[in-house]
């Protein structure tokens, strides 16, 4: 894939070659591209690099205005190691900040440019490199996602120990960021699953191996120290036997004590979570059905047969009952899908901490006091680790449609993660929106880190303006904010009188849902916000695969929608990049907003064609051309969606 | 000069949608990924010409049942079954296969293609129950029919002498009687027709031309029709006053039909007395009484044409096939058959219905309903009512590419059977019951030392 300077993208496979128009390259991408860099394409057109100003998680304008102004500089999708060498040695030469990115979804802002710089796309790096089943090992550029390599283990009938549940997101990312995921409990932490990380710097590439004090740095890192390229990791044999199971309880007292005895089983259970009266109610809704009974739920994983034994037997000695097998795979399967509330708001906020298992019921009920107290009609989750440490997530729905509301709830959930973290909690990832909670993490993490971030990026060129030190460009000041000094000792205090502060927050709430909603919702608006920028719909995206814009994708689609909407101007060239699609639904089937994307689609192109005209010879041209590349071949033999039934991704059949 | 028969057919698209055999359906899972329409070689599938990156509704007409689609669908997204409005076609002999068939012969001109193998029955009444010899050839369709141009499918329609008188010198002593030679063993039985308006009997008469074939037109009706005698391709059918109608002829008339045998040896006097050299045939109806009355029609008349029952039969209820072997037989021992020209009509359906036919003892095939399938009728159990297929508005130029097609793929199939069996000329077929298997034979063959001979019927 390569850029030229007159304006085209064109992209070969097999005898056909496509040529999308493209805008002309501005600004630092015309110097980008003079370097001539193998390997690497150059995204030129604004409307292509406004997609990388943000990830998963959509900061009110409000707060987006008050504090920060994000926008890279560039942005580069590098296709091997020595690409990214290269331009991190542009970098550098030139001291423009670097953010390496995965598929975004992450929802901290932990791919967010606020120093400007080049963002670097590594989605196109996703080739698994080998898969050993003799030793049970998997190796992989970090582009690739999750899902992928699942469906390449199973080839072997091997798979994944652990994953985040955004199977769709690529390897770096997790390593960068969480690494607690499904699987988690047997599994353990993604980093006792990887044996070795390569990590590009502007002088090269570096191995990183297991027991060294950087590699475990390189966990949680968001980022910061440079480029993940490649990582070798542990996998494990499919077994048959394992099994979810789904007990439901009428106190929380009681499930939390059944998740403890759970947790201590030889051999332990694969995965635990467990799930509020609230959460269970939310999934009956979202399902349009009444069959999940209602109580506090406990979902567990067997890992092999002893383990299935062990499950049932506790079970029967403890003398509860557990709920039919389908409604416990209905919740396995959902777990894959955490995003379906944002319909209800549209939209959804929330906190995510790591709490001592000790701790929990306290926190859990500070979380339900306090989310009473603000009129927030929460859903808790808590995932069970090893160690003594679960991961407890609180998210309730909210109306981005309302920005004033929106922000008034970002205000709120930012309160309940201070309230939970001076309970003793940390924040899962830091982000920008938990920038305030560093001073939570414990004091040898934080100089470990330090340490690690002087021998690894020396020049501090990597995802920087975070994690350390929050750093908004235009204005230094506002951007203080969010810097612990300011906003954790705010919220602090915000928290200690979270019961007076209370009143305020549920009046100006109600003012905001009266009088600040929009007058009337445009459907294709309502839906864009919607969108959850999660990218489940990038990866599976053929149009994208062929051409490699992101415009061409669902989240691309509603971005372009939204700003359409929203009076914003877009290229004719950008309009053109819309109509590139295969109509094959491969990104509703896997929308984590579950959004009616087709239809969406259609209104779209319908507003578009009356301000920019339709080329129906490009689009005709595209067709030809994805039918006859062999990545379009691949992608339908493997059936479009990973993990879907087999010979087809499900969809309801209409006849 | 040398010519070579040569059809010029060319596609001649239906009036009305023809009822698809098969209907495919694309379920709402399908993903647009164009392979069923690279699989699909009949053109079902196909990208939407306002939008091709979605896919159009199935043309399910042209689907012939092959499953590549089906199979090859990685969404399992497509659905075949047989239509109802197609198992609702047709009636006796004319199964809802047979009349798609001939719409399809009619619109191409080609041999047809019948998709996923051959099911289900493999036998039935009439023709159904007789197997023609395909010895010499594997796959007739796949070899198509190269290397067939110089099989003849010429019949004559004569009489001839029983004998050849030679004088010392070896010339020719006996006179030669007239002798019409065509180059296809059918002819158009235009008596009875669904629908006769001017359109439809001005294509007939173009398709004819075309042919080189011949039209039995009852004599009454020749001017309402726009025909002319003299084209030579009429063969009028005339009644109890034939002398008198036949002395009115132009010369270029060498056939004629009379309506019935009533009084035959004194109207087939009649006939030669106002026209020395005429060929006479007589048209009779087969009932339980002719086998018995053949031998005395053949010593009066040239031709004797047949006219089963719609479906095929004689009134009795015997189908053509057997009354067909034994016409032929009593004939042969009466030393008479190679005298006479015989003709049978009624309920021929299908191609393969000329060579069984002749293969039982005909010379000539007359074609009546199957020309009005030819032009989209359905042959419906009752013809009252509105016309689904508006017979009576086909013009005539449609009607002359529909039939032109269809005797070409008859004609192609026949000559595919002729190359299988490897002979050479049609006329060798005739009454070559050797050529067939009949499925009475072959149950015998089989079983009869199994089972006692009386359990087979
Ligand atoms: C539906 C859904 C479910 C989720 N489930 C989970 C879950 O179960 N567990 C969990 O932990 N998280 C979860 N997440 C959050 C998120 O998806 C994961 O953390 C994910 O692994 C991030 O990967 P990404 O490719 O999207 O990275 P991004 O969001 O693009 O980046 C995340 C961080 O990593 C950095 N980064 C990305 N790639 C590299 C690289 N190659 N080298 C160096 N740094 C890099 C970025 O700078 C950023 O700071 C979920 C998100 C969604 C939308
Ligand atoms: S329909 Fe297919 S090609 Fe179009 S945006 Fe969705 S995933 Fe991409
Ligand atoms: S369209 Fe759906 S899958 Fe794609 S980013 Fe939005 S919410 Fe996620
Ligand atoms: S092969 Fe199946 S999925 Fe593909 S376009 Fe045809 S019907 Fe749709
Ligand atoms: S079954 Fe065969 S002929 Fe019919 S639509 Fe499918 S591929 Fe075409």
């Amino acid at each position: 894939m390569e850029s030229s300077a007159q304006g085209c993208t064109s992209v070969e496979a097999g005898a056909q070659q496509f040529d999308a128009k493209e805008e002309p390259k501005t600004g630092l991408a015309v110097d980008i591209g003079a370097q001539g860099i193998p390997g690497l394409r150059v995204v030129s057109g604004k409307g292509e690099m406004m997609l990388f100003s943000r990830d998963q998680s959509d900061i009110p304008q409000l707060l987006k205005d008050m504090l920060l102004n994000y926008r890279p500089d560039a942005v580069v999708q590098p296709s091997t190691a020595e690409a990214i060498v290269a331009i991190l040695g542009y970098a550098e030469r030139r001291d423009l900040k670097v953010v390496p990115r995965g598929i975004s979804s992450s929802p901290f802002g932990g791919a967010v440019p606020v120093d400007g710089g080049i963002v670097i796309d590594l989605s196109s790096m996703n080739g698994i490199i080998n898969v050993d089943p003799s030793q049970k090992r998997a190796t992989v550029l970090a582009g690739a996602r999750w899902s992928d390599i699942d469906h390449e283990l199973g080839k072997s009938g091997l798979r994944l120990i652990t994953s985040p549940s955004s199977k769709f997101s690529t390897v770096g990312g997790w390593i960068a960021g969480g690494g607690i995921g499904i699987g988690s409990l047997g599994g353990g932490h993604l980093s006792e699953n990887v044996l070795t990380v390569k990590v590009a710097n502007p002088k090269g590439v570096r191995t990183y191996v297991k027991g060294e004090e950087d590699f475990r740095r390189l966990f949680g890192s968001e980022g910061q120290l440079g480029v993940i390229v490649e990582a070798t990791m542990m996998v494990k044999t499919k077994d048959p036997s394992s099994k979810p199971h789904l007990i439901v309880l009428q106190e929380l007292k009681d499930a939390i004590d059944l998740a403890i005895s759970l947790k201590r089983l030889d051999p332990i259970p694969e995965d635990l979570i467990y799930f509020s009266p609230n959460k269970m109610a939310y999934s009956n809704d979202l399902l349009h059905l009444d069959i999940l009974p209602q109580g506090h739920a406990l979902l567990v994983t067997s890992s092999n047969e002893a383990s299935e034994k062990a499950i049932v037997s506790l079970m029967a000695s403890k003398g509860v009952t557990e709920a039919g097998e389908h409604l416990a795979r209905l919740l396995s399967h959902d777990r894959y899908f955490p995003m379906k509330l944002r319909r209800i708001g549209p939209g959804m906020l929330g906190a995510e901490v790591l709490t001592p298992t000790a701790k929990l019921e306290d926190m859990l009920a500070k979380a339900e006091e306090l989310c009473e107290a603000f009129a927030l009609d929460p859903l808790l989750e808590v995932h069970f680790l090893q160690g003594k440490d679960s991961l407890m997530l609180c998210y309730y729905p909210t109306d981005q449609g309302n920005q004033m509301l929106y922000a008034l709830d970002a205000v709120k959930s930012m309160i309940v993660t201070a309230s939970l973290v001076d309970m003793g909690a940390r924040p899962y990832s830091l982000g920008i929106w938990n920038n305030s909670f560093v001073d939570s993490l414990p004091e040898e993490e934080m100089t470990g880190m330090s340490r690690s971030k002087k021998r690894m990026d020396p020049s501090q060129m990597f995802n920087s303006g975070k994690y350390f030190k929050l750093k908004g460009r235009t204005f230094g000041i506002p951007s203080m904010l969010l810097t612990p000094m300011v906003a954790g000792n705010g919220l602090k205090i915000m928290s200690s009188m979270s019961s007076t502060l209370s009143p305020f927050l549920r009046a100006a709430t109600a003012v905001a849902k009266r009088t600040m909603g929009p007058k009337s919702r445009d459907p294709l608006k309502e839906l864009a916000d919607q969108c959850a920028m999660c990218g489940a719909c990038v990866a599976v995206c053929p149009a994208y695969n062929l051409i490699g814009d992101e415009r061409v994708t669902a989240r691309g689609k509603l971005v372009t929608a939204r700003t359409l909407i929203d009076g914003g101007k877009i290229s004719e060239e950008h309009a053109q990049r819309t109509f590139l699609c295969m109509r094959c639904k491969a990104c509703e089937q896997v929308c984590q907003s579950k959004l009616g994307l087709m239809d969406a689609y259609d209104d779209l192109e319908s507003r578009l064609e009356k301000r920019y005209k339709r080329d129906a010879k490009e689009i005709e041209a595209f067709v030809k051309f994805a039918e006859s590349s062999d990545i379009y071949e691949e992608l339908i033999d493997k059936g479009l969606v990973l993990g879907s039934p087999k010979n087809g991704m499900g969809g309801e059949r209409d006849v | 000069m040398y010519e070579r028969y040569h059809i010029h057919q060319e596609v001649t698209a239906p009036r009305f949608r023809p009822v698809p055999k098969f209907i495919i359906q694309r379920a709402g899972n399908c993903i647009n990924c164009g392979k069923c329409e690279r699989n699909c070689v009949y053109g079902v599938h196909m990208r939407r010409d306002d939008d091709p990156r979605r896919m159009a509704d199935p043309l399910s007409q042209f689907c012939k049942d092959c499953f590549r689609c089906i199979a090859g669908c990685p969404q399992r997204a497509l659905t075949i079954s047989v239509g109802a409005e197609f198992t609702s076609l047709g009636s006796g002999g004319w199964t809802p296969q047979r009349v798609t068939t001939v719409w399809n012969e009619s619109e191409t001109g080609k041999v047809p293609v019948f998709g996923a193998g051959y099911r289900g029955m493999f036998s039935g009444p009439g023709y159904d129950a007789m197997w023609t010899d395909m010895s010499e050839i594997v796959r007739p369709t796949r070899d198509g029919i190269h290397g067939r141009e110089h099989i003849s499918t010429n019949v004559l329609i004569c009489r001839n002498p029983p004998f050849l008188e030679f004088g010392p010198k070896g010339e020719l002593l006996t006179p030669m009687a007239e002798s019409i030679d065509l180059p296809v063993p059918f002819v158009f039985d235009l008596a009875a027709l669904k629908e006769s308006t001017k359109g439809i009997m001005q294509g007939l008469d173009q398709a004819a031309k075309e042919l080189h074939t011949l039209l039995m037109v009852p004599v009454d009706k020749v001017e309402a029709y726009g025909m002319d005698l003299s084209s030579g391709r009429v063969v009028p059918i005339v009644g109890d006053d034939a002398g008198n109608e036949v002395s009115k002829m132009p010369e270029q008339v060498r056939f004629i039909e009379l309506s019935d045998a009533n009084r035959l040896k004194e109207r087939v006097k009649a006939v030669r007395a106002a026209r020395g050299g005429m060929i006479v045939g007589t048209r009779v109806k087969a009932d339980a009484e002719l086998e018995s009355r053949l031998v005395d029609i053949a010593c009066e008349a040239d031709v004797i044409h047949v006219l089963f029952d719609e479906e095929g039969r004689e009134s009795g209820g015997r189908y053509a096939r057997d009354a067909l072997r034994s016409y032929h037989k009593v004939l042969v021992k009466a030393g008479i058959r190679d005298e006479v020209t015989i003709i049978a009509g009624g309920g021929i359906a299908a191609a393969e219905q000329v060579p069984k036919s002749i293969i039982c003892g005909t010379d000539v095939v007359s074609l009546d309903d199957a020309l009005m399938v030819s032009l989209g009728c359905r042959m419906c159990h009752s013809c009252k009512g509105e016309c689904p297929a508006d017979l009576a508005n086909a013009p005539s130029e449609y009607v002359k590419g529909r039939v032109v097609n269809m005797a070409n793929a008859w004609r192609d199939q026949l000559l595919e059977v002729l190359g299988a069996m490897g002979i050479k000329e049609v006329r060798r077929l005739r009454g070559e019951t050797g050529r067939a298997i009949f499925q009475e034979d072959a149950e015998r063959d089989s079983f009869a030392g199994i089972f006692r001979g009386d359990v087979i019927g």
